[in-house]
This record gives structure tokens, C-alpha cells and sequence, in this order.
């Protein structure tokens, strides 16, 4: 089944054209890693796929629901979105997890996790509670249910990030770059998480600069370089035998 | 008039009930409104904005004194409106003042609150009234009570500018008992006053600081 389908995905700023007509598309179940060098694209498209951007020209399916779609008016193509309040309840199939957690400072753990599904799911506070309890669990924070955000580590803050997206059940979960504000220690703790998700059966799409992780947990791997899809497949074919050239040179250039 | 301690600190007192009213009378109506203009002139409407911001800065720019003495007088000179209770006029000047200052100090609290904090909320599907009342807002109140904090103590000192149109407050009624008696010592005497009242502040403000420490 599809979770989500790009089709030729456009962005730009001013002059800069950042997206140069992306397309691909994930599985359910899946684990997407997207790859490359920094101000390549990357996190414009997460931006785009999470509706924190508009993008100009292309379409976004989620879960079989065209959210975004395209048009054509006199040979030129742009996105039609949906009004304010539809995209806001059909663009909850997508979650983040930002870089650096943003997460609510005056709330603790749980209450992180459960104000959304309080005030905009409406479900009563018992049953988000509950949940949201359920989930701090799944994600080893059993013990800092009630701490809030700066009593916490950078890696629990960070689970407790991905407790709060799960607590809005998305139909796809996607990180930017999940780990680039930890160290090595508290970013095992997070990857660990991501791997568990994965077993779970979550699909996910994750920005990444942690090649080793993406190898080992991503099934899938795509290298933007410029706008543009440079690779896509196999998560180890790509990163161990990658066969574009900027990509061997960008993989090379991180390893050492 | 009696010099007489015990009189003095009667007559004073009595005036205190004044400096007091004025002073809840404009926390009670500016801190609403401050927000109110906050919010105008944060709108998309650009001429609103334009507008706003020179209001703000005509409030700002000129002396709180002339703003008085201005509102007591012009409804008088310019419409033939008799003005025969001078006191809400005065209370008027102070709500527009004390709501241009703290309509800043709303914008500096608002401006500094991440964006990460508009994006979580509405990647969790927050509409922007949501985000402001549920995750904007109570952050708000927290960075701004220690700027709020010195305009309130600044607001007890400030009162005492009513004495420009006759309104019997702390320090007015002083003047009028030296002028009658001759003894200098009330006019001193009416700084107690005033650091009662600031020193009570003090403490609730610090008590309310406390109160929104329960995070970081």
C-alpha cells in the first residue's frame, strides 16, 4: 500500500530554485533515509511534505488522499492547496520530529504528547493521558513521564518528540535529522528508538547525515544533490556501492 | 490645617485611596488592551499597522504630563464637553499610556518566543488560535512579567503627575499642608508612601515570578 507518492516536486525562493522536480514514493511500513550535502534540498522537501512550506509546482498524495495537487494555466503549472482548515486536518497524516525537538517548555512529558490529541483530535484528556503514557513507555521514558522538557537529556527530549508525533497517529513519521544536536552516546539512544519503530511496523522518512544507521535501518535510500534525485534504491546498495559519481564523492567526502 | 504626625499620615492616607485607584484602574483596563494593540499592530492589514505604529509611538514619544493635561482639557476646548469629574479623564490618559507600553513589551515577549514553537503546533495540527492561546500565550506571560514588573513599579511613581490638574493625590496634598502650616517635613514624608506601596509590589511580583518557575 502507498503511503505517500511525490510527483515532480518544485520549490523555490526568489530566484533560488531549490527543488528541481522530485518524484518518488514510499510503502507502507517503509523506511525512506534521504541523503546529501547541506543546502542541497533535503529539509526543503521535509518542509514541503509537512506543509511548512508551499511548494510551487507538483503533487503530494498521503495515504491515497491528494493533498496537494497541480494545475495547468496557460502552459504553466502550479500546486493547488486545500483552504487553511482542511490542510490542517488532512496534513495531520504526516508527523515531525524536528532537529532540535521544539518541544512545549511549560509542558511536561505527557502533557507534550497529550495536548494535541486533547485540542485538536478532541479526545478526552484521560484517554490522550493514558496514551500518551503508553507511548512515553514504547519510547523508554517510563520513569520521566512527568519532567519537563528542561530536566530532560537531549535524547529524551528527542523521544519524548517522537512520543508526541505518535500520540497524532500519522500514517507517516518523518525526522529531520533526528540526531545532528546529540553526541554519539545520546544519539544511540535515539537511533535505537527509530529501529524499534521500524520493527513496529511505523513508515518512515528520515533526513539523516548518520549513514551507518541509514545502511543499517533504512530500506530504502535516495541522494539529493542540487534539487535533484542523483540515487535512489536498496539502502546498501546505494550507500555501498553507489553508482553516480557525486554520490561516491559525497560518501567519500563523510567518511573520512 | 494640623502639622500634627497623626493628621499628616491621615490626609495622606486618605490621598493614598487615590493613588491606588488610579493605579488598578489602568492595570485592570491597559493590560487587556496593551494586548489588543499588540495584536492590531502585528495584523497583515498594512495601513492598520502603520497606523498603530504611530499611535504607539505619539504615546511613547510625548510626556505622560502633557497626555493629561490633554485629555482633562481637550474634550472641554474642542467638543464643549464639561468635564466635571476630572479623575476618569486622568485614569484614560494613564489606560492609553500604560497600554502603549506594555503593547510593546506583549510584541518584544511575542517576538522572542521560537519559531519552532509555531511550527510544532501546527504540524500537530494546532489552528493559529490554538497555537497562540495553548502554546504561544502561556510562554508569553512568563517572559514578560519582569518588563510588566517595572512598568507596574513605575506606575505608582507616575500617579503622582495627576497633581498637574489639581487632583488631590499623595504629593498634592503634602504641598497643601506646607503651604498652610509651614512644616516641610510632609512633603519627605510622602516617599514612605510610595515605598510601601512599590515594596508590596515587589513581593507579588516576585511571588508570581516564583509561581511561573515551575519550567525553563
Amino acid at each position: 500500500m502507498e503511503i505517500l507518492k511525490v510527483n515532480d516536486l518544485n520549490k523555490s525562493f526568489g530566484d533560488l530554485h531549490v527543488l528541481k522536480g522530485i518524484s518518488f514514493s514510499m510503502q507502507k511500513g517503509e523506511v525512506l533515509a534521504i541523503i546529501g550535502s547541506s543546502g542541497g534540498g533535503k529539509t526543503t522537501l521535509l518542509r514541503c511534505l509537512t506543509f511548512l512550506e508551499t511548494a510551487d509546482r507538483g503533487e503530494i498524495t498521503v495515504d491515497g488522499d491528494k493533498i496537494v495537487s497541480e494545475t495547468e494555466e496557460n502552459g504553466k503549472f502550479k500546486c493547488i492547496y486545500p483552504d487553511e482548515e482542511n490542510l490542517r486536518k488532512r496534513a495531520l497524516k504526516v508527523g515531525l520530529v524536528f532537529q532540535d525537538y521544539n518541544l512545549f517548555p511549560h509542558k511536561t512529558a505527557k502533557e507534550n504528547c497529550s495536548l494535541a490529541p486533547i485540542n485538536v483530535l478532541k479526545t478526552d484528556k484521560e484517554t490522550a493521558d493514558a496514551k500518551s503514557v503508553e507511548i512515553l513507555k514504547r519510547v523508554g521514558l517510563e520513569d520521566k513521564i512527568d519532567y519537563y522538557p528542561y530536566q530532560l537529556s537531549g535524547g529524551q527530549k528527542q523521544r519524548v518528540a517522537i512520543a508526541r508525533a505518535l500520540c497524532m497517529n500519522p500514517s507517516l513519521l518523518c525526522f529531520d535529522e533526528p540526531t545532528s544536536a546529540l553526541d554519539p552516546e545520546l544519539t544511540a539512544e535515539v537511533l535505537k528508538v527509530i529501529k524499534q519503530l521500524k520493527n513496529e511496523g511505523v513508515t518512515m522518512l528520515i533526513v539523516t547525515h548518520e549513514i551507518n544507521f541509514a545502511r543499517d535501518v533504512a530500506d530504502k535510500v535516495i541522494f539529493i544533490d542540487n534539487g535533484v534525485i542523483l540515487e535512489e534504491g536498496d539502502a546498501k546498495s546505494v550507500i555501498d556501492n553507489p553508482k553516480n559519481a557525486r554520490t561516491k564523492e559525497f560518501l567519500q567526502s563523510i567518511a573520512l | 490645617m494640623s502639622s500634627s504626625f497623626w493628621s499628616v499620615t491621615q490626609s495622606l492616607m486618605g490621598a493614598s485611596l487615590y493613588t491606588l485607584g488610579l493605579f488598578v484602574i489602568t492595570l485592570i483596563f491597559a493590560i487587556p488592551l496593551g494586548l489588543g494593540v499588540c495584536v492590531l499592530a502585528r495584523s497583515k492589514f498594512k495601513p492598520l499597522r502603520a497606523v498603530m505604529r504611530v499611535i504607539i509611538w505619539i504615546i511613547r514619544g510625548t510626556p505622560l504630563m502633557l497626555q493629561i493635561v490633554l485629555f482633562v482639557y481637550a474634550p472641554g476646548l474642542l467638543f464643549g464637553i464639561s468635564v466635571s469629574d476630572r479623575f476618569i479623564w486622568v485614569a484614560l490618559a494613564f489606560v492609553i499610556n500604560y497600554a502603549a507600553y506594555f503593547a510593546e513589551i506583549y510584541r518584544g515577549g511575542i517576538e522572542s518566543i521560537p519559531v519552532g514553537q509555531y511550527e510544532a503546533g501546527k504540524v500537530l495540527g494546532f489552528s493559529k488560535k490554538q497555537t497562540f492561546s495553548k502554546i504561544i500565550m502561556p510562554q508569553l506571560v512568563k517572559r514578560i512579567v519582569p518588563p510588566m514588573g517595572n512598568e507596574v513599579i513605575t506606575l505608582i511613581k507616575d500617579t503622582s503627575l495627576a497633581n498637574v490638574v489639581g487632583i488631590a493625590e499623595i504629593i498634592i496634598t503634602a504641598k497643601d499642608i506646607t503651604n498652610t502650616t509651614g512644616a516641610i517635613w510632609p512633603i519627605f514624608y510622602t516617599g514612605v508612601f510610595y515605598l510601601i506601596f512599590s515594596g508590596i509590589m515587589t513581593l507579588v511580583l516576585q511571588w508570581i515570578e516564583k509561581k511561573l518557575n515551575y519550567y525553563r
